[in-house]
């Protein structure tokens, strides 16, 4: 009969690091989901921070402008598709612009296009489309689509805004050159990517 | 104590203090807030909010010109959208529903450089879980704050003070949702501080048993919770000194990775780790003290929740650190080598947060710039030879005992 001798104490004491490595590598990997939930568990306010002064996220509006925001965004896609069909942009009677109590108006100039909303009550938000063509004879933007890059069939790539503004009874009825220097607020339903996003 | 020859001691403490009394001075910075006032009061199925505006916060370009030229009739107009579109905006909600217009009143303030509006809603009885969009007000004159007072019936006054955009707030959550708020509230404000982690790897970096390294822990967890309460109870006067505590609690790390070198006793690191800690009670305080307006009536609870889970994390990142350390060991790492490499890099990474935050001192003006860097050191520096004195002179004592 042969006696095999099991050195003990090294046994353990190589269990005890094992556990330690195991311990620091599920450690880390906990750590590491813990921290992205926690990132991502922050509110609106947080995820602003990284706009510019103009510019703010549909989530932190009033219940009411939010639902105009998201019914002109469809609005658009209704726009896009008129666009697409006919090669230009819709008048106001081809297109169910939202709002009630709202009056629509269509402005042009050069590229670029308006749909602009004046509320009946003067004390409600006016709203207002911006779309931009791209200039005759630049190269194509290579942004891929997202909430401010819409690309047309043809491949043509459209620069979208949404503005808003308080008290838009006192909004002129014309052509919005400059929004963000006139008190618009360019509104997005979440933080544009900062290398595509279009700063004015 | 600290092993270190007199020479090498002067020169350690020479070169602190040629590194941090650099700061230079810069001009104060002064914020001014246009501010509105607020109050909210349910009254069972009725609630009152009550508004104090700027004028110049109010949106109309043409409201200033009116209150002050006294033209009634176009001012009387003016005061009704602007009081409609405060009411809008405000979009206050009782169980995530928005309550239906209210009634509006909107007068001249006493001023004439400011409206006063009142708003009447019809409520559910229960006044359960109302909420507003506060600080819904922009201005070309400066910042907006909305000041809020929240008065339920038969119960203590709570205030919210908001800047920056506009924020929905609950007034009087419920308890579960301060609980869970406040826990990633925590988690928040561990991770926007990193100089725990800095002085966790400085003192896990010597080899040390597990039960040692819990004694520290329990006494800086100790430390740091009854530095955080201090901070939260009496705000106003604690904060008034965060700048320097926060330059401290560097400097706190830097005197950790030298105890390192100096291969220091174990007393003198529990010294130091109960330094740092309060220094870092102090800066989580302030973080916890921020937020504790959103509490409602549960301020304790969140507090609680807050400081549990600051303290469960650093846990957890200290053990995890250690586990690390254990591992490095495992693979053959040369104990020395690596306490020695680690502590100059933590050194190192401490003294610039000294000095950056020696800037912030000076900029604050809660001390005297670049002297407080001085005087930080020097304190140190006492505080290193007054250990020394004091175990020499325990040293002779006891070998006149055994004489």
């Amino acid at each position: 009969m042969t006696t095999r001798v099991v050195d003990s104490t090294g046994g353990s004491k190589r269990g005890g690091r094992e556990r330690a490595g195991v311990f620091a590598l599920g450690g880390l990997i906990v750590t590491v989901v813990v921290v992205y939930l926690a990132l991502n568990a922050t509110g609106v306010n947080d995820k602003s921070r990284s706009l510019l002064p103009y510019q703010t996220l549909a989530a932190t509006l009033p219940e009411a402008d939010q639902m105009q925001f998201r019914a002109l965004r469809e609005s658009l896609l209704e726009a896009e598709s008129a666009r697409a069909k006919t090669n230009r942009w819709p008048d106001i009677g081809g297109l169910t612009l939202p709002g009630a109590d709202y009056f629509w108006m269509r402005f042009d100039r050069g590229v670029v296009i308006n749909y602009l909303g004046k509320p009946g009550d003067p004390s409600k938000p006016a709203w207002l489309l911006e779309i931009q063509e791209p200039e005759p004879g630049t190269a194509p933007d290579p942004a891929p689509n997202d909430e401010q890059h819409h690309r047309l069939p043809d491949g043509t790539t459209l620069h979208i805004y949404v503005w808003t503004h308080r008290l838009g009874g006192q909004i002129a009825s014309e052509f919005v050159a400059q929004p963000q220097n006139t008190g618009w607020v360019e509104v997005f339903s979440q933080v544009p990517n900062p290398i595509y996003a279009i700063r004015r | 104590m600290i092993r270190l020859s007199k020479y090498r001691g002067w020169r350690l403490s020479a070169i602190l203090v040629l590194l941090m009394a650099q700061a230079p001075l810069s001009a104060h910075q002064v914020v001014v807030y246009q501010i509105v006032e607020m109050t909210v009061e349910p009254q069972n199925d009725r609630l009152v909010v009550g508004l104090h505006v700027p004028a110049s916060v109010a949106g109309d370009p043409a409201l200033t010109r009116l209150l002050q030229t006294g033209d009634e009739a176009a001012l009387e107009e003016h005061l009704r959208i602007v009081g409609s579109d405060i009411a809008r905006s405000l979009d206050i909600q009782q169980e995530e529903a928005t309550l239906p217009a209210p009634v509006a009143t909107v007068r001249p303030g006493a001023d004439r450089a400011s409206i006063d509006v009142v708003l009447r809603y019809d409520i559910a009885a229960s006044n359960r879980e109302l909420s507003a969009r506060l600080n819904a007000f922009t201005s070309r004159d400066g910042l907006v704050r909305t000041v809020a007072h929240y008065r339920p019936a038969g119960r203590a006054v709570q205030t919210v003070s908001i800047t920056g955009p506009a924020t929905r707030i609950a007034f009087d959550p419920p308890v579960t949702r301060v609980l869970t708020s406040f826990a990633v509230r925590g988690l928040r404000a561990l991770f926007d501080s990193s100089d725990y982690l800095l002085f966790y790897a400085c003192v896990l970096l010597p080899t040390r048993r597990p039960r040692l390294i819990l004694r520290l822990y329990a006494a800086a967890a100790i430390a740091q919770t009854a530095a955080m309460a201090i901070f939260v109870a009496n705000e106003p006067a604690m904060a008034a000194w965060l700048p320097g505590a926060t330059m401290a609690a560097a400097s706190a790390i830097v005197i950790a990775a030298i105890q390192n070198i100096a291969r220091a006793r174990v007393r003198c690191v529990l010294y130091v780790t109960v330094v740092f800690a309060v220094l870092n009670g102090w800066t989580i305080g302030q973080s916890a003290a921020s937020v504790a307006q959103f509490a409602g009536a549960h301020l304790s609870l969140a507090m609680l929740a807050f400081a549990a889970v600051v303290l469960t994390g650093e846990l957890w990142l200290g053990a995890l650190i250690w586990a690390f350390r254990t591992w490095l060991d495992d693979r053959g790492v040369p104990d020395r080598v690596l306490v020695l490499a680690g502590s100059v890099l933590v050194a190192h990474s401490a003294v610039h947060r000294v000095m950056e935050r020696g800037h912030l001192v000076t900029q604050n003006g809660s001390f005297g710039g670049e002297r407080a860097v001085t005087w930080l050191t020097l304190a140190w520096i006492a505080a290193i030879l007054l250990v020394a004195a004091a175990s020499a002179v325990r040293r002779g004592s006891g070998r006149a005992h055994a004489s």
